[in-house]
């Protein structure tokens, strides 16, 4: 799957933008994490690869931006102690273990849930969106 | 009872080894494997020491300072470093920093222990004095910029460290929570658990035959010392623990960190290595302890009193695969004690004994294993359980006019309906002010304005629980249940502040 940031102006807000691009494109979208304020939303999907450029596309043809999202999460490695603090809290698969107890993360699998960030004792992880 | 075995080596015999370099050191990880494949009796003549090791965050942790004078001299009151308040526990310039103590301004994520790592990394800090003023020491204020190497002592000086083993913890209520075992997801998601398991230095000499009072240990990077039991020792209940000390100057911030637990505090992640040495096969079985055979209670932090509710017992090997079984669902559980770390402090021992850079010494007193750790004395006016503060409950029907509960909570003078069915069991709640509102708005049904989620009290928590939940939902009320749902009574913000003034 890839990663894809979408982003709206407010004045999308109460448009079905998601659902015209899937109706559109016939692709299937895994909304990851999305939230809207005051300033637009945003939200955070997975698109079959087969799809990408269609769905990029398509959400670009309804106004909004959309572009492959990498370096969501960031891990300062000479700061963890790989206390695994975070390993309990990840909901998909972004944060394992090595044979060795050492850890691991994987970016491209980071969902942007935001859980993790503020339980690692030595604040060696930012989630950017 | 301990068994008695006999004795193969002395600490004599095992140092003469180590300074000839034909010593056999191995890990406590290796020595399941060894004692395994040979038996304990076979390995106790090929094994002379197994090192432990680990990593976690020890909150009863902190370091003793010792300034030197000032001139003119001050006689400290009050001091800070980098605006963690520090203790002055001694003679005019000793100040001790505890692990715990939190920044006056950047509170929950600067504190003690990261004034410890910072003085060890030979980062410059701001120390900050006040004094009364005497006649031998007149001195009233006093503000420098130091490192470590402006102080004449630094010792770090643990009272309680290295549990032998802790409990495991999980969360069943409906609210994440921050503990001290990290974050708890709602619900069961996720668990937490702290120590070593098979590295675990005293669960590798769980009856300290070889651990007390002088016992050389790796600590921080350096060597240091036991000097004798923690606080809070309970033996008898298979939770031993240490007090260490050892020369912070020395030690390194590769084994020594502080740390923040987001809205519980700092606290010190120590690293701690003990060389246990085989002098009898009794040692050699008892190093060869598996993950499997320690075992622990998982428990329920969600539940705020000293006892918590046990779910079941876990083993080390159970939670160090990463995932465990919680009512029949899997959920993975973080281990908040450095596994990797802790299998680096083991080799890093060993390969010190082995290059005869580390030398064994025998305690001149063993921890003990018969004492008692009891909780705190009862206060004599103790805080109240919730059946004993709340009253009944006033109460309506959800069919009920609006105008007929605004009469209920006139002529009961009260702020608070709670909605029953009729079994009188919670439905919701509606306050006087929902019912203010509604005749504002014109809103004309009741079912329409009662709040159906509601946060309710059980009759056997205390009346501290209760205020800690009416402060952080900002309510004034809860109804009280039991596990049926039936409406029991219902306490308020001003029965509990009614307590304070009695």
């Amino acid at each position: 799957m890839v990663r894809l940031f979408v982003r709206f102006s407010p004045e999308k807000a109460e448009e079905p933008v998601t659902a015209y691009v899937i109706i559109e494109t016939g692709a299937t979208i895994s909304i990851l994490n999305a939230r809207m304020d005051q300033t637009g939303g945003e939200m955070l999907i997975n698109v079959d690869p087969s799809n990408v450029k269609d769905v990029i596309e398509a959400f670009r043809a309804h106004g909004a931006e959309c572009n492959r999202k990498r370096g969501i999460f960031q891990v300062d490695e000479d700061l963890c102690i790989y206390c695994g603090g975070c390993y309990s809290l990840c909901p998909v698969e972004a944060i394992m273990f090595e044979p060795d107890y050492k850890l691991i993360f994987f970016d491209e699998k980071c969902t942007a849930c935001k859980n993790c960030e503020d339980v690692c004792p030595v604040r060696a992880i930012k989630i950017l969106t | 009872m301990v068994q008695e075995y006999q004795k193969l080596k002395t600490y004599d015999e095992i140092n003469e080894k180590i300074r000839e370099g034909n010593i056999k050191v191995v890990t406590a990880d290796e020595m399941v494997e060894i004692v395994k494949m040979l038996g304990a009796d076979e390995a106790a003549k090929e094994i002379d020491v197994v090192t432990t090791g680990t990593f976690g965050a020890m909150c009863s942790s902190g370091a003793v300072i010792n300034l030197g004078h000032a001139d003119p001299p001050i006689k400290i009151a009050r001091a800070w470093i980098n605006d963690v308040e520090v203790s002055h526990p001694g003679a005019a310039v000793d100040l001790y920093i505890g692990a715990t103590q939190m920044s006056e301004t950047k509170s929950f994520e600067y504190g003690g222990g990261h004034i410890i790592e910072d003085l060890i990394a030979g980062k410059e800090v701001e120390l900050r004095l006040t004094a009364h003023g005497t006649d031998c020491y007149p001195r009233t204020r006093l503000q420098i910029e130091i490192t470590k190497n402006d102080l004449n002592q630094f010792i770090l000086l643990n009272f309680r460290n290295s549990y032998q083993k802790y409990d495991a913890a999980t969360n069943g209520t409906d609210k994440t929570i921050y503990t001290y075992m990290g974050k708890l997801l709602a619900n069961y998601a996720n668990a937490s658990f702290s120590g070593s398991g098979t590295l675990s230095p005293l669960s590798n000499d769980p009856d300290y035959e070889t651990i007390g009072l002088g016992t050389r240990i790796f600590l921080g990077g350096t060597q240091g010392y036991v000097i004798g039991e923690g606080t809070q020792h309970n033996p008898k209940k298979g939770f031993g623990t240490i007090m260490v000390r050892g020369n912070a100057k020395k030690m390194s911030t590769d084994y020594i960190r502080g740390a923040c637990f987001t809205k519980y505090g700092t606290t010190l992640y120590v690293g701690i290595g003990i060389p246990i040495p085989i002098l009898n096969p009794g040692l050699a079985k008892k190093t060869g302890i598996r993950d499997e055979d320690i075992k622990t209670s998982l428990v329920d932090f969600g539940v705020p009193k000293l006892n918590r509710p046990v779910l079941r017992t876990v083993n080390y090997a159970e939670l160090k695969s990463g995932k465990i079984e919680i009512n029949g669902k899997e959920v993975k559980v973080s281990p908040l004690s450095s596994l990797s770390q802790a299998r680096k402090i083991a080799e890093k021992l060993k390969e010190e004994i082995e290059k005869g850079k580390f030398f064994l010494s025998e305690p001149v007193e063993k921890l003990p294993i018969d004492t008692i750790f009891s909780p705190m004395k009862p206060e004599k006016e103790a805080i109240p359980f919730v059946r004993q503060v709340m009253k009944p409950a006033i109460m309506c029907k959800e069919n009920d006019s609006i105008m007929e509960v605004a009469k209920k909570i006139v002529e009961e003078n009260v702020n608070h309906i709670v909605v029953v069915n009729d079994e009188e069991k919670l439905e919701g709640i509606v306050t006087s002010f929902d019912v203010t509102r509604a005749v504002a708005l014109g809103e004309t049904s009741l079912e329409n304005i009662i709040v159906r989620k509601v946060i309710t009290a059980n009759p056997n928590e205390s009346v501290a629980v209760v205020a800690r939940v009416l402060d952080s939902y900002n309510i004034s009320a809860l109804p009280v249940i039991d596990h049926t749902m039936k409406v029991l009574g219902i306490i308020t913000a001003e029965d509990v502040s009614r307590l304070l003034v009695r």
